[in-house]
């Protein structure tokens, strides 16, 4: 309060500042030794006490209220739920790439079991790497019983070994068979892997080689495609001279080729 | 401010704030507008209000909206020109102090009523008020005893006549 005297004429200003708590210690003591001294003002002092609001008694929310409240469910982004799709979306296609590829694995592996069964690979060309494999052999039951069992035996030797062809050492059974005797039969199974690369003998001799061969299984010329006819003739070709290598490094001797004319 | 901060200021505040307004504007459906309208900007704007200060946030928007809306409805009379309005209190042997005050509340300019509403159901002090309705504190003293010195002589009046 600015004026310290309590007077008639600003007695309300002061039981107002009362009332309000604003009063120093001694500004209060001075208020109620003004009341004391003039009692009129006690009740007015009350009716200034009155004047204060009661406070509120806590009352539910009404219905309007509660409409208000929020649910504390997830209030997501556009962009950040955009974020999400992506990252979930690109999981899935790795996972999709990694089981289509596993699947593709296996299937090969599969199939690869399979061709073990059936299929020899082989290569006899010095100048390609000895992983490269050339040609692919399939062998099948001959009609010569001969041939049958040096077919056998060949393919046991390549599965037992992991062996090539040209490493296989040829039993003195198989030695009795006429050399190329049974690979014509080999060869009409030969696959078109690599076929380009394999060596191209000299096409005249094969010409040759061929009616002989193509007569002994009683295969018609016409029978066979001109490409398979070549292939067949190549084989030849190279069983002759893997044979007569194989002479050489068994001391034995040296396989003489026939002649076009001994074997027409 | 998070979802539960905003749900704690609707239990916490809604009934304050209605009665408030209500009280202020003498208005029970533009208090309920008034109040949906300060919630939703609350929650608006619930990034930039600090979580310490919602409630004297949104005192000051429910002032500053029902101010508008007086002044739009041309309900507002300069507040040192507007003198008290008798209030129509019922006179009868039952009646109780809250309900002659409540009524005395009636006859007073809005914003000496807000004020009064302010200092003693709020709690604020002079300066928290002046934040709120925009005056200064000389200006919520003066307003406030003015208010309260009205509602005494009603009370008086009303008192002695029993």
């Amino acid at each position: 309060m600015n004026s310290t005297q309590i007077t008639r004429d600003n007695v309300e200003e002061w039981l107002f500042e009362y009332c309000e708590g604003t009063l120093t210690d001694e500004e209060k003591l001075n208020v109620e030794a003004f009341i004391s001294q003039n009692p009129e003002y006690r009740e007015e002092l009350s009716f200034w006490e009155d004047s204060y609001l009661p406070q509120l008694s806590a009352s539910p929310l009404p219905p309007e209220a509660q409409q208000l409240l929020k649910t504390n469910y997830f209030h997501l982004k556009f962009s950040t739920l955009f974020k999400c799709m992506a990252v979930l979306s690109a999981l899935s296609f790795i996972l999709i790439l990694y089981f289509k590829s596993h699947n593709e694995g296996s299937k090969s592996q599969q199939k690869s079991i399979l061709k073990t069964d059936k299929h020899i690979r082989h290569s006899e060309n010095p100048a390609v790497p000895e992983k490269r494999q050339l040609e692919t052999l399939r062998i099948v039951k001959a009609d010569n019983p001969k041939s049958e069992i040096l077919n056998t035996k060949i393919v046991e030797k390549i599965q037992e070994n992991n062996l090539k062809v040209s490493d296989i050492a040829i039993s003195p059974d198989s030695a009795s068979v006429e050399p190329g005797g049974l690979l014509p039969k080999l060869n009409n199974e030969i696959t078109d892997e690599y076929t380009r690369e394999a060596p191209v003998a000299n096409p005249l001799p094969a010409d040759q080689t061929e009616k002989k061969e193509l007569g002994k299984n009683n295969i018609t010329k016409a029978k066979l495609s001109p490409s398979q006819r070549r292939k067949v003739a190549r084989e030849i070709r190279k069983a002759q001279d893997l044979k007569e290598q194989e002479q050489l490094m068994n001391g034995n001797k040296p396989y003489i080729v026939p002649s076009d004319e001994t074997m027409q | 401010m998070k979802i539960e901060k905003y749900n704690e200021a609707v239990k916490l505040y809604y009934n304050r704030l209605f009665w408030y307004v209500a009280k202020s504007a003498d208005d029970n459906d533009l208090a309920k507008d008034i109040v949906q309208d300060c919630f939703a900007k609350l929650w608006i704007e619930r990034k930039n209000i600090d979580e310490n200060k919602i409630k004297p946030w949104l005192f000051s928007v429910a002032h500053n909206s029902m101010i508008n809306h007086i002044k739009r409805e041309k309900k507002s009379v300069s507040i040192e020109q507007s003198g008290l309005h008798e209030p129509q209190v019922p006179i009868n042997s039952e009646f109780e102090t809250k309900e002659v005050i409540e009524k005395c509340l009636e006859g007073l300019p809005s914003i000496q009523r807000s004020i009064i509403i302010l200092k003693d159901l709020e709690g604020y002090d002079y300066k928290e008020i002046g934040k709120i309705t925009g005056l200064s504190m000389e200006q919520v003293k003066v307003y406030l005893f003015r208010g309260r010195q009205k509602l005494k002589n009603s009370i008086k009046e009303i008192k002695l006549l029993l």
